[in-house]
C-alpha cells in the first residue's frame, strides 16, 4: 500500500488505523444492536414471520414450517443499510493555530474514521467547511476509496473564518440521507457553536462532535504587554498578558469546553474532546467507546 | 521648594522636557508585540468582562503613566537639588540676614565675584528658600537696613545698596527671639555672634599683598622733622613679587621692587627730608592680588613752619625748656607767671605748673594746673591714675606710646557738661588725662591733667614727639588724623571736604554728626572755621590684610550648600524613584501594571 505518496499519512499512521480497524470489530459486536436498522428487508439477519400475502416474494416463504404447520409464513429479515457517515472537517483559519496545528491533528481524526467507516463499508462524506462548505468528497464506500480520502484529506487549507451553521445549512439544503455527522472542530465560532451543531441536529443527523484545541489554545505560554491578533478576522487588540489573565483565560477555555459538553449531552449528542498532543488513536478510541460511530 | 543648583525657571524647563521625554518613551513602549492566536474569542470575553468590572484596568494605563513620570521627574528634579525648610520644621518665625561688612568682604574669589557678592548671593538664595513670616536684613556695623517685611524687592534692593565698609562693628541686636538668623561671613574680623546663629561662610582662600602700616611721624632727631614708616606684608600662601611706589605731591617718588616670602613682613623707615610737605601715597603691587583695599594708602607730611613759643614756667625742671629749645621749628622764649602777658608775637604758649586766668589768644599747652574756666572742670585729684586708653589717632598722640606712663598724681576732671568741644585723647578708668580742644570757640589747647614733675612723661621717648606733635597741630600743620575705612567723623562745623585729587566729598547728618563715608584709601582735606584738617583713611590693618586668616571653621560656619544640604530633599527624591523603580519592575513583571 503506497501510503507515504499521501502528505500526512505515512505507513506509521496507516499501522495505527489498521490496528483502529481491528478494534473496532471488537467494538462493533459490543454495540451492534444500537447500529440495527429499522426497516426489514433483505438482510441476512432473521427478524420475524408473517403471513403471506398475493405479491410477497416467494423466495422469503418459509417452506419447513408451511410443512410442519400448513400455513404460508413469510421470513422477515432486517434490512442491512450501509451507515452515511458525515465527516465535517473545521477548516477555518483558527484551525490553522498549534503546533502540530488543529487542522493538521483533525486530518488525522477524521483519516482514522473515514478508514474504519470505509472498512466497515459504510458511505462517507468528507466535508471541509469554514464560512461555508469549502469541499465536499462525494460519497465513499469500501477500503479501497482510502486513497482519495486521505488525498482529499490533505488537500484541505486553513482559511477563513467559522460559520458552521451556515455550512451545515447548505449542506443539510442537499437533502442528505440522515446518518452519521462527526464534526471535527476547534467550535471557536463567532456566531456560536450551539447553532452550527443545531441545524445538524434538526435535520436527524446523528451528531458526534470533536472538539480539537491546540496546546497553545489550552495554555497560550504567552505573557507581557501584547496585542492579541485574531487569525480569522484579524482584528487585534491590546492586552497586558498578566498571570491572573492567563489563569482567566484557562478558566475561560475549560468553561467554553464544558458549554459544548453540557450542549451535547443536553441534545444527546456524542461528544469527545481532545488537545492536539494527545495521541490520536487514543481518541478514537474514545470516539468507539462513545458507541455511536460504529455498528 | 527652591533648588540650589537651578533657578525655578530652569527647574520648571527641566521638568517638562523630562515630561516630554517621558510621554514620548511611554506611548513608544505601548507599540505592543503582536501576536497572533488562533481565534481572540475566549480573550475578548474575558477582557470584556473584566473592563466592565474593573475600574484598575480603565485606571491602569494612566497609572502606569503617571508613576513613569513621577521617576523620572524625581530624578531629574533630584539633580537641581530641591530643598524645602518649612516642611521639615514646620512654621518658622522670621528670617534675619546678616551680612559681614568686613573689608575684607570685597576680596576677589577664583570666580572673579568677591565675598561680599557671594553673600549677597546667598542672602538672596536664603530669602527665597524660605517661608518664614518676615524677612530682615542687618549688617555688622550694627544696622538694620530693613524693618520686618515680607516684601522681598525691598529686602533686595537694601541688600543692593550696601557695601562692606571699616569702622567699628558688632553685631546688630536681633529683635525676634524667635527668628531664624543668618550670619553671612569670610570670619576674617570676627565679631561676636550668638550660639543661636547660623554661620554662613563666604570665605574662599585668596592672595593678597597688602600695605599694613604707612604713617608719617614726628622725628626730632631727623633732618626734615618727620619720617615715613611703611609695612607691606604678603599673605599669600606662596612668595609675590611685589613693586612698591611711595610718591608726594611734590612729583617725589621712590620705587622698591621686592620678593615677598609668605607672612614675612618687608618694612623701611624713611627720612622724608626730600619729600615736600603735602599729601604722601603709596602703592603696592603684585600679581594675582585679590583684595585692593590694602594696596593703597595715604598720609600727610606737615610743611615745616617756624612757631614762636612762649613757655611759661617757674619750674626748675629744665627738661620741657631744653627740648622746646632744640626743636629746629621752634623760636622759644621763657617767660616766669608773674611776667605772663599776652604777646601778639607768639603763635603758641606753654604753660607748666602756671595757668592764667584767662584763655590766651593763642593755642596752648597746660601741664597740670587748672581750675580756670577756660580749662576743664577740675573736682578732685587721683593718686597714681594709670593711662588704659588712648587715641594714637589724633595728631598730637601720633607715634607717642603712653601705656607705661607713670604718673604720682593727676586731677579729676568731669567733662560732663563740657560744651567746648573738648575731645579726650588719653585717659585712666577714673578720669580723661590729656584733653584737646579743637578751638570751636577759640584757639586751640592741649591741657595734661598732671604735672611734668609729678610723672615720668618728660622721660619718656614719646615726650619730645608729643611736644612736636602739639606744636604742629598747633600750627595748622600737623600730622594728619588717622582714621581707617568706613565713617569718619568731622567738625560740626566743617563747610567742604575734599580728596586728595581735589574731588569734593559731601559729608552727611549721622546721630547729629558731621561725617563722610570712605569707602576706599584717601587723604581727605576739612575745612572747619577756616582751618585744614588732614583727615587720612588706610586700611593698613594686618588683621585685615590677612584675608586667608578666618575664624571659620568646620563646625562654626558651613558653606549654604552644606547648610542647605540637611534639608536637600535629593536624597529623598532618588530613594522614592528608586523605590518607584522596584515597584513597577515587581508590578511590571507581574503584568500589574504596564
Amino acid at each position: 500500500m503506497p501510503t507515504t505518496a499521501i502528505a500526512g499519512f505515512d505507513e506509521h499512521f496507516m499501522r495505527k488505523l489498521e490496528y483502529l480497524a481491528l478494534v473496532s470489530k471488537r467494538f462493533s459486536g459490543q454495540f451492534k444492536a444500537e447500529r440495527r436498522a429499522k426497516k426489514l428487508g433483505s438482510g441476512l439477519e432473521f427478524a420475524d414471520y408473517r403471513g403471506y400475502v398475493p405479491g410477497d416474494d416467494f423466495r422469503y416463504l418459509d417452506w419447513k414450517t408451511y410443512l410442519r404447520l400448513g400455513k404460508l409464513l413469510l421470513r422477515l429479515y432486517e434490512e442491512e443499510q450501509d451507515l452515511p457517515i458525515y465527516v465535517f472537517v473545521d477548516c477555518s483559519q483558527s484551525m490553522n493555530y498549534g503546533s502540530p496545528s488543529k487542522l493538521e491533528y483533525a486530518r488525522k481524526v477524521a483519516a482514522a474514521l473515514c478508514y474504519i467507516g470505509l472498512a466497515n463499508l459504510d458511505r462517507v462524506t468528507v466535508v471541509a467547511y469554514a464560512e461555508g462548505i469549502q469541499r465536499e468528497l462525494s460519497p465513499q464506500r469500501g477500503k479501497g476509496q482510502v486513497f482519495r480520502v486521505f488525498e482529499f484529506l490533505s488537500e484541505m487549507e486553513a482559511g477563513g473564518e467559522t460559520h458552521a451553521k451556515e455550512a451545515f445549512k447548505l449542506f443539510c439544503a442537499g437533502n442528505r440521507r440522515r446518518g452519521l455527522a462527526v464534526v471535527i472542530s476547534d467550535f471557536f465560532d463567532p456566531n456560536g457553536f450551539e447553532r452550527g451543531l443545531n441545524m445538524l441536529h434538526y435535520f436527524k443527523h446523528d451528531v458526534f462532535v470533536v472538539q480539537v484545541a491546540a496546546h497553545e489554545d489550552v495554555d497560550p505560554g504567552i505573557s507581557g504587554q501584547l496585542q492579541l491578533v485574531d487569525s480569522e478576522s484579524r482584528i487585534s487588540r491590546d492586552v497586558a498578558v498578566t498571570p491572573e489573565l492567563l489563569k482567566a483565560y484557562k478558566k475561560e477555555m475549560t468553561r467554553f469546553s464544558d458549554e459544548l459538553g453540557h450542549h451535547c449531552v443536553k441534545y444527546r449528542l456524542g461528544y469527545v474532546r481532545t488537545v492536539t498532543d494527545f495521541p490520536f488513536e487514543d481518541l478514537i478510541l474514545q470516539v468507539f467507546r462513545q458507541g455511536r460511530f460504529l455498528k | 521648594m527652591s533648588f540650589v543648583a537651578l533657578s525655578m525657571t530652569q527647574a520648571l524647563l527641566l521638568a517638562a522636557l523630562t515630561a516630554g521625554a517621558v510621554l514620548v518613551l511611554f506611548f513608544l513602549k505601548l507599540r505592543h508585540r503582536r501576536v497572533v492566536v488562533g481565534s481572540s474569542l475566549l480573550w475578548q470575553r474575558i477582557l470584556d468582562h473584566r473592563d466592565s468590572v474593573s475600574l484598575w484596568e480603565k485606571l491602569r494605563r494612566w497609572i502606569s503613566l503617571a508613576v513613569a513620570l513621577t521617576i523620572a521627574l524625581l530624578i531629574a528634579l533630584a539633580l537641581g537639588r530641591p530643598y524645602f525648610i518649612g516642611t521639615f520644621e514646620g512654621p518658622i518665625g522670621p528670617v534675619i540676614v546678616v551680612l559681614d561688612t568686613s573689608p575684607s568682604m570685597e576680596t576677589r574669589t577664583a570666580s572673579g565675584q568677591t565675598r561680599w557678592d557671594l553673600a549677597v548671593d546667598e542672602t538672596e538664595l536664603i530669602l527665597s528658600s524660605h517661608s518664614g513670616s518676615g524677612f530682615m536684613v542687618a549688617d555688622t556695623s550694627g544696622r538694620v537696613l530693613t524693618l520686618l517685611t515680607e516684601d522681598r524687592n525691598e529686602i533686595s534692593s537694601a541688600i543692593r545698596r550696601m557695601r562692606p565698609f571699616g569702622g567699628t562693628r558688632k553685631f546688630p541686636t536681633i529683635p525676634e527671639e524667635s527668628a531664624r538668623v543668618y550670619f553671612i561671613t569670610d570670619g576674617v574680623d570676627p565679631v561676636e555672634v550668638p550660639e543661636s546663629v547660623t554661620r554662613v561662610s563666604v570665605f574662599e582662600s585668596a592672595d593678597n599683598v597688602g600695605i599694613t602700616a604707612f604713617d608719617v611721624q614726628v622725628d626730632p632727631t631727623s633732618q626734615s622733622g618727620y619720617m615715613a614708616y611703611l609695612e607691606v606684608v604678603n599673605y599669600s600662601d606662596e612668595a609675590k613679587d611685589a613693586r612698591v611706589l611711595l610718591s608726594g605731591v611734590g612729583g617725589q617718588r621712590l620705587t622698591q621692587d621686592l620678593i615677598l616670602n609668605p607672612e614675612e613682613p618687608w618694612s623701611i623707615s624713611l627720612d622724608l627730608a626730600d619729600f615736600q610737605g603735602g599729601g604722601m601715597r603709596v602703592s603696592v603691587q603684585a600679581p594675582g592680588d585679590a583684595f585692593t583695599l590694602d594696596d593703597v594708602a595715604f598720609s600727610y607730611l606737615p610743611t615745616p613752619t617756624n612757631n614762636q613759643v612762649t613757655l611759661v614756667t617757674d619750674s626748675v625742671n629744665g627738661y620741657l625748656e631744653t627740648l622746646l629749645e632744640l626743636s629746629p621749628r621752634v623760636e622759644l622764649s621763657v617767660v616766669r607767671p608773674a611776667d605772663f602777658e599776652n604777646d601778639p608775637s607768639t603763635d603758641a604758649y606753654v604753660f607748666e605748673s602756671f595757668v592764667p586766668d584767662e584763655s590766651p589768644t593763642r593755642p596752648s599747652l597746660v601741664f597740670g594746673s587748672g581750675g580756670v574756666d577756660w580749662l576743664p572742670n577740675q573736682i578732685g585729684n587721683q593718686v597714681e591714675p594709670v593711662i588704659t586708653t588712648w587715641n594714637e589717632d589724633h595728631p598730637v598722640m601720633q607715634s607717642v606710646p603712653v601705656y607705661d606712663l607713670k604718673i604720682d598724681e593727676s586731677q579729676i576732671l568731669d567733662l560732663s557738661n563740657d560744651s567746648e568741644g573738648r575731645t579726650v585723647v588719653a585717659a585712666s578708668e577714673e578720669t580723661p588725662l590729656i584733653v584737646v580742644q579743637s578751638g570751636m570757640t577759640g584757639p586751640r589747647t592741649v591741657f595734661v591733667a598732671f604735672d611734668l614733675a609729678a610723672s615720668d612723661f618728660a622721660f619718656h621717648l614719646g615726650f619730645p614727639i608729643f611736644v612736636e606733635n602739639v606744636m604742629a597741630w598747633f600750627s595748622g600743620e600737623g600730622l594728619a588724623e588717622r582714621h581707617s575705612l568706613g565713617a569718619i567723623e568731622l567738625p560740626p562745623d566743617t563747610t567742604s571736604v575734599t580728596r586728595l585729587d581735589g574731588t569734593e566729598v559731601s559729608t552727611e547728618i549721622r546721630f547729629g554728626r558731621q561725617v563722610i563715608e570712605a569707602t576706599e584709601a584717601d587723604l581727605y582735606t576739612a575745612i572747619s572755621e577756616g582751618r585744614r584738617i588732614r583727615v587720612t583713611a588706610n586700611l593698613t590693618d594686618s588683621r585685615l590684610s590677612n584675608v586667608n586668616q578666618t575664624s571659620i571653621t568646620s563646625d562654626s560656619g558651613l558653606g549654604l550648600d552644606m547648610i542647605l544640604a540637611g534639608n536637600e530633599l535629593w536624597s529623598f527624591m532618588l530613594f522614592a524613584a528608586l523605590l518607584l523603580v522596584g515597584l513597577e519592575w515587581w508590578t511590571y513583571n507581574r503584568r500589574i501594571t504596564l
